[in-house]
């Protein structure tokens, strides 16, 4: 399965929605898609704006490898309705379906990534028809030390279940809701109770 | 030779009969509970409190460190407590009943007392999530009115559980004491 895989196909414009949906862009984002689609999805200080084919977009978008991606900042004029992008994220996620080759992409991508801290602000968990494998994200994330996604794709050879867990990686990434652990306090003062609170969480770990 | 130990204090609380005495129990090396209070030598400084039934734990970290979980009553004629308890506190855990509206009216309400009271952090757990009348856990945060603070389902009479609850209020804080750089390009 992994020597199909194209090189010149790739996951980019995942990189390029979690950082334009951080830092609440307005533009256009577009991508062209490794089957020959392409489209485009506006952006408002960081909402999706709900004009025509709006969340087909963004599901396509989504759907496959891209050949490329790209942003283009622009003003919005007209008053369309803005989607939140979390509830819009997991409308999509849930019915999306990818390839084995595109799984691979995505695994390949998500296990180069260093240790994680995640964050459970998911507010439409009931929505989000993997939100029980969202938790065992999160729960692994703060019981085990130096936890990566690598750790939480390891060993899933399933295709389902392999799927599950990258929605889960995808919307997380995305949203913002996984970052790199960070190893440095902001100041000196703030040390002392990050060094206090990390015996603690060592200790609380091993009960 | 003895030295004093630095105490960190977590604060557990919530409205009444959400699990807050079980999770203390869980997580604490010496535990006495409000209802059946005991004193010995190292908990009598806290004898006076027991008769409005505070739930009291030491966890010990290290030769240098003990961190104090104080179980808070959850009835609102004992908010002063709520406000002394929370004074110095690293932060909170903060259990609400999801199968009882009662509960969760007064959730919401002790919820904002807190929010008022100090920025520390707090971390939802929402438990009894195995009776018929449990709320979804959407449903269950937009009632409680919890606006970014996080909300985890849990079960305090497991262990790993309410493990879980304690670790995620220390991640919160560590989180809020660090530096995030975006280096996440996959």
């Amino acid at each position: 399965m992994v020597e199909n895989i194209q090189a010149d196909l790739n996951f980019k414009q995942l990189s390029l929605l979690r950082k334009v949906l951080q830092q609440k862009s307005t533009g256009m984002f577009l991508f062209d898609l490794a089957s020959g689609g392409k489209g485009t999805v506006k952006i408002n200080k960081g909402n999706i704006i709900d004009d025509d084919g709006a969340v087909e977009h963004l599901s396509d978008s989504l759907s496959e490898a891209v050949l490329r991606c790209g942003w283009v900042p622009l003003k919005v004029t007209h008053n369309h309705r803005e989607l939140d992008p979390q509830g819009t994220m997991i409308r999509v996620l849930n019915h999306i379906h990818w390839s084995d080759a595109d799984c691979v992409r995505l695994k390949l991508l998500f296990m180069k990534l260093p240790c994680i801290q995640v964050s459970m602000v998911l507010r439409d968990m009931k929505g989000f028809k993997e939100g029980l494998t969202y938790l065992i994200l999160y729960k692994r994330s703060i019981n085990e030390s130096d936890f990566t996604p690598a750790c939480f794709l390891k060993g899933i050879d399933d295709h389902d279940m392999l799927e599950r867990r990258l929605k889960v990686l995808v919307l997380a990434y995305c949203l913002g809701l996984i970052k790199a652990k960070p190893q440095v306090a902001i100041n000196p003062n703030n040390k002392s109770v990050s060094s206090i609170v990390s015996r603690i969480f060592q200790r609380v770990r091993g009960i | 030779m003895s030295h004093k130990k630095d105490i960190a204090k977590i604060l557990i609380t919530g409205p009444f009969n959400a699990g807050k005495t079980t999770l203390i129990k869980f997580i604490s090396d010496e535990q006495t509970s409000g209802k059946d209070v005991q004193a010995t030598d190292a908990l009598a400084q806290y004898k006076s409190m027991t008769t409005v039934g505070l739930d009291f734990g030491i966890l010990h970290v290290d030769d240098e460190l003990d961190v104090h979980l104080f179980g808070t009553p959850g009835q609102a004629r004992f908010n002063f407590m709520w406000k002394i308890l929370s004074k110095g506190a690293l932060g909170t855990v903060f259990l609400v009943d999801s199968s009882s509206q009662r509960a969760i009216d007064e959730g919401k309400l002790m919820l904002e007392f807190y929010r008022d009271l100090s920025d520390m952090p707090i971390i939802i757990g929402a438990t009894k999530r195995d009776l018929p009348d449990a709320r979804e856990l959407g449903d269950l945060a937009c009632e409680l009115n919890i606006g970014d603070t996080v909300i985890i389902p849990c079960d305090p009479r497991e262990k790993d559980d309410s493990k879980m609850l304690v670790l995620a209020l220390l991640q919160e804080i560590i989180a809020q004491s660090m530096d995030f750089d975006d280096d996440l390009d996959l």
